[in-house]
């Protein structure tokens, strides 16, 4: 994603079949109700792209099944964004959403256990295809295909 | 709900922003963007700092007197330090947070940091200094 991506680190979404916008371009358009928190969103990707890498520390792990990469953005007030952790130059977001004070844990609110669902199967996707040599993360976090 | 998606195709493409994250793109505050910047370089620093010592956070929080749960929220990024706690931090990990106001000393292997003395008068002084 251009505007996100920069020098220490590469910034990828999704696009799924059939829509014109990225998945992260979506959670942007979902969760106007949250302009301080998306703000914050753009701003930690920002810093991560330009200034400190993807350290894991910013992200919050366990958001899917062990050794899936599935994690979530910290430091984003009430809101949750999914995305995979490849290492500290490439970092692939896909959507999410509100997650209330009141609810400990993503299962036990609908919308955003779905978002979290779709992360990992496209996680299962995209580890398959870099297993499979058609994906490559280069050192620079490019991904190209082979 | 979750489309059933094909994932038969998948192509790697740039992509210029649009919608909401193309308007907050081309409108970034620059105080508020500063900030949560500067508390990530720091959170970032501190854990550079914690590689080159070959201190894990669990002998950090211990040394620093405080919960591995607090040490973990420090390196997250979102933490806005004290000087005090930068001050502790610099002189436990040994690297300087606070180059305005402290030096760096090396003595016989020992690593001090000692109050920055001089008063810069003006700008060309730091520039000479």
């Amino acid at each position: 994603m251009e505007g996100l991506s920069g020098e220490m680190a590469k910034v990828y979404s999704v696009t799924m079949e059939g829509d014109e916008q990225t998945l992260i371009e979506q959670f942007f358009n979902e969760n106007t109700a949250h302009m301080d928190d998306l703000i914050l969103v753009r701003d930690r990707i920002q810093t991560m792209a330009n200034y400190t890498g993807c350290r894991k520390a910013f992200f919050k792990e366990g958001e899917g099944a062990l050794a899936d990469g599935v994690v979530a953005l910290k430091g984003t007030g009430q809101l949750r964004l999914y995305g995979i952790y490849f290492n500290h130059t490439v970092v692939l977001f896909g959507s999410g959403g509100y997650k209330p004070a009141n609810i400990r844990a993503y299962e036990e609110e609908p919308q955003l256990n779905a978002k979290a669902q779709q992360m990992r199967e496209i996680a299962k996707e995209i580890n398959k295809r870099i297993n499979n040599r058609e994906l490559r993360i280069e050192d620079d976090g490019q991904i190209t295909e082979l | 709900m979750v489309k059933s998606q094909n994932y038969k195709t998948m192509k790697v493409t740039k992509k210029q922003a649009t919608g909401v994250l193309g308007t907050l793109l081309a409108n970034i505050d620059e105080k508020q963007q500063a900030r949560t910047r500067t508390k990530m370089i720091v959170a970032a620093r501190i854990e550079d700092a914690l590689a080159e010592r070959k201190m894990n956070q669990k002998e950090f929080a211990r040394q620093m007197g405080r919960s591995e749960s607090e040490i973990s929220s420090w390196l997250s990024g979102e933490r806005n330090f004290t000087l005090d706690t930068l001050t502790d931090i610099s002189i436990v990990l040994r690297t300087n947070l606070l180059p305005f106001a402290m030096d760096k000393v090396e003595n016989d292997g020992e690593v001090l940091f000692k109050p920055r003395k001089t008063i810069r008068r003006s700008s060309r002084e730091l520039v000479e200094d």
